[in-house]
């Protein structure tokens, strides 16, 4: 027992706890981000970067990761909002969340043909099928 | 008495209307589109599925290769789902046969034209090509 304790805080350091926090995240709950962001991807939830991280992304929507994702002003303002109101934690700088370390660290076992099949690191459905309820665990 | 029997037969008739001609948002839109065709060019008669067709289906060399025409996305067969080509999301059928909602929203069929018309064709569609478009996907 004496031994058991202390292993068992160590393992509970060890274990990357804020990845397992994004393994069941709250999905996109405002209507416009589920409509337009959706429209092209998941509507990724806003806890997977942070209100900085995504202040960028949203601001320059005619350059969206090579594509022009443009939107009239007053859905702009809605979905910056959302996602600045909602967002969570991410390494400042990275504006892909699949190059966010932990997101990287759950995917390292994931082989080639997987993603090949997915098509994109961005079509977490692929895989996740609850992904659209913010279930990102299996 | 004959009013009698005509009031009844111009009620089948006006119900018959919305039947034959689908959404009354889409035929709206379809509307604009002609008027503005016709302000361009006073020779406008009407929009072509064949035409609509014709824009679906052809392959523009000085686009991205992944997304070189609107099928490359919506697919060879409208009436079935399509893939973005990017982000590999599954795209609802663009056929209104299949997927009535289609060219139903003003705004979301300006929306897509205004992004898709310029990535994958070069340029803004005319209001022409609009409705070639539409009536070529109304008829899937």
């Amino acid at each position: 027992m004496r031994f058991l304790l202390p292993l068992t805080a160590l393992c509970l350091l060890a274990a990357p706890a804020f990845a397992e926090e994004l393994d069941r995240v709250p999905p996109v709950s405002d209507a416009v981000v589920k409509k337009e962001c959706g429209a092209c991807h998941l509507a990724y939830p806003a806890k997977f970067l942070n209100a900085e991280t995504w202040t960028k992304i949203t601001s320059d929507l005619s350059h969206h990761f090579g594509e022009d994702a443009s939107l009239p002003a007053d859905k702009l303002q809605t979905i910056q909002a959302y996602y600045v109101k909602s967002g969570g934690h991410s390494q400042v700088g990275l504006l892909r969340i699949s190059e966010q370390s932990w997101w990287l660290r759950k995917h390292r076992s994931v082989g080639q043909s997987k993603f090949a099949t997915a098509k994109s690191k961005a079509n977490c459905q692929a895989c996740h099928t609850g992904a659209d309820q913010g279930q990102f665990e299996d | 008495m004959i009013l009698r029997r005509l009031i009844p037969a111009a009620l089948i008739c006006l119900a018959a209307v919305p039947a034959l001609a689908g959404d009354p948002a889409r035929d709206a839109l379809l509307a604009d589109y002609a008027a503005q065709a016709k302000q361009a060019d006073a020779a406008f008669t009407g929009f072509s599925a064949d035409r609509g067709k014709l824009i679906y289906t052809t392959r523009h060399a000085d686009a991205k290769p992944e997304i070189n025409a609107c099928q490359a996305c919506h697919g060879d067969d409208p009436s079935k789902a399509g893939q973005n080509a990017k982000t590999g999301k599954v795209i609802e059928p663009m056929a209104v046969s299949a997927n009535p909602k289609r060219f139903t929203s003003k705004d979301d069929v300006e929306k897509w034209f205004g992004r898709n018309c310029k990535e994958v064709l070069g340029h803004d569609c005319s209001a022409l090509e609009k409705g070639d478009y539409i009536t070529f996907l109304a008829s899937r």
